[in-house]
């Protein structure tokens, strides 16, 4: 019985296993293709509708436009305040959570304060990329880039003293570069204008009595985002 | 008698000195050690979203933080004998931290929105 050799296929089987062989191969390298532009989509911060989502390795102080500017330069934050913070990183009781060496070269003044009643927002990168907020040189936190994955600001709300009562809340925070306008709405249905400048926000209630019930954001394409706040904490219920 | 020579002036002089610096350390630096409070954990855990931690009596405070993962909202107070909420603090910040002291109070923490699986501490200080 004769038994057809490789050698001897007729010219139109070769034909037709070539092709499949290319084909194959096509497949894969569009399949690779697809592969690398997907990585390479997750890996770069993007802006969503919302904030700023991001993978491995992007930096906070590196998606903020304020420290591609000149530094505002040591001595813009007392040496006492900037011990007490570095005494504070240095306890962070996890790797997981510490926010990294205070790089003072790169400090920044935020919000300019002047006067008794006006804010001074000063910010420092961190050796891990996150970014430190001193308010009125006190030291308030560190935002990384996750603070932005929800909303393109991060927002802190303080009370001093009593709530309810004596000194206004404040609401402040970072903001990323295409915020254009930063407003609060009170409780009381008062809206009112933040101080926005350097990537940073800064607002004072009206009125002591009030709580923040909302923080509306504006983007440089128009869009306006409204962010709702929770009430006052109440560990009785 | 003859009178004292120059050296031996200098020296009581010096002696005395050292003896009202000794006596002003020990009556003031014990006072500072006992402002400056000890820190201690008050809470830890994992997630727990929604949830209110708090330290079990009521003393002087000098400051109240909670470390947790970036991007997670959290919040600290302190409330006194009668109620009253005072030193607010809330952000997703690391650590949320409230640095002021109460003369007396309880020191608050409130998990808003962490369910990462990160460990968190609550701290503050005690006498």
């Amino acid at each position: 019985m004769d038994m057809p050799n490789d050698n001897a296929m007729n010219p139109l089987r070769r034909l037709s296993l070539r092709s499949a062989i290319f084909g194959a191969s096509a497949v894969c390298g569009l399949l690779v293709a697809t592969a690398v532009v997907a990585s390479a989509r997750d890996d770069a911060p993007t802006r969503s509708g919302a904030g700023l989502s991001s993978a491995s390795g992007e930096r906070l102080r590196d998606v903020l436009a304020v420290f591609s500017r000149p530094a505002s330069g040591a001595g813009v934050l007392p040496s006492e305040q900037v011990g007490d913070a570095q005494a504070v990183i240095a306890q962070a009781p996890s790797h997981d959570v510490d926010p990294g060496s205070l790089d003072l070269e790169y400090i920044h003044v935020l919000i300019a304060g002047a006067g008794d009643k006006k804010p001074r927002l000063v910010a420092v990168p961190t050796s891990k990329g996150n970014v430190c907020l001193f308010l009125n040189e006190a030291f308030t936190g560190c935002a990384g880039v996750e603070n932005f994955r929800d909303a393109p600001v991060d927002i802190s709300v303080r009370d001093v003293d009593e709530l309810g009562a004596g000194s206004p809340v404040v609401v402040y925070g970072l903001a990323l570069n295409d915020v254009t306008r930063v407003s609060i709405v009170d409780d009381k249905g008062t809206t009112q204008p933040a101080v926005l400048a350097n990537n940073g926000f800064f607002a004072e209630l009206a009125d002591a009595r009030a709580w923040p019930a909302a923080v509306e954001v504006t983007r440089a394409d128009g869009s306006l985002l409204k962010l709702e706040l929770p009430g006052p904490p109440n560990p009785t219920s | 008698m003859g009178e004292r020579k120059p050296w031996h002036g200098s020296m009581h002089r010096t002696s005395r000195r050292l003896f009202v610096t000794a006596c002003l350390a020990f009556a003031l630096v014990p006072p500072a050690i006992a402002l400056a409070g000890t820190q201690f954990n008050y809470a830890q855990g994992f997630n727990g979203a929604g949830g209110f931690y708090s330290t079990s009596g009521f003393a002087p405070r000098d400051y109240n933080q909670v470390w947790h993962a970036s991007g997670y909202y959290w919040q600290v107070f302190y409330t006194d004998p009668g109620g009253t909420l005072s030193g607010l603090e809330r952000s997703s910040n690391n650590p949320t931290r409230w640095p002021g002291s109460i003369s007396y109070g309880k020191a608050w923490c409130y998990n808003e929105s962490d369910n990462s699986g990160v460990q968190w501490t609550c701290q503050t200080t005690t006498p």
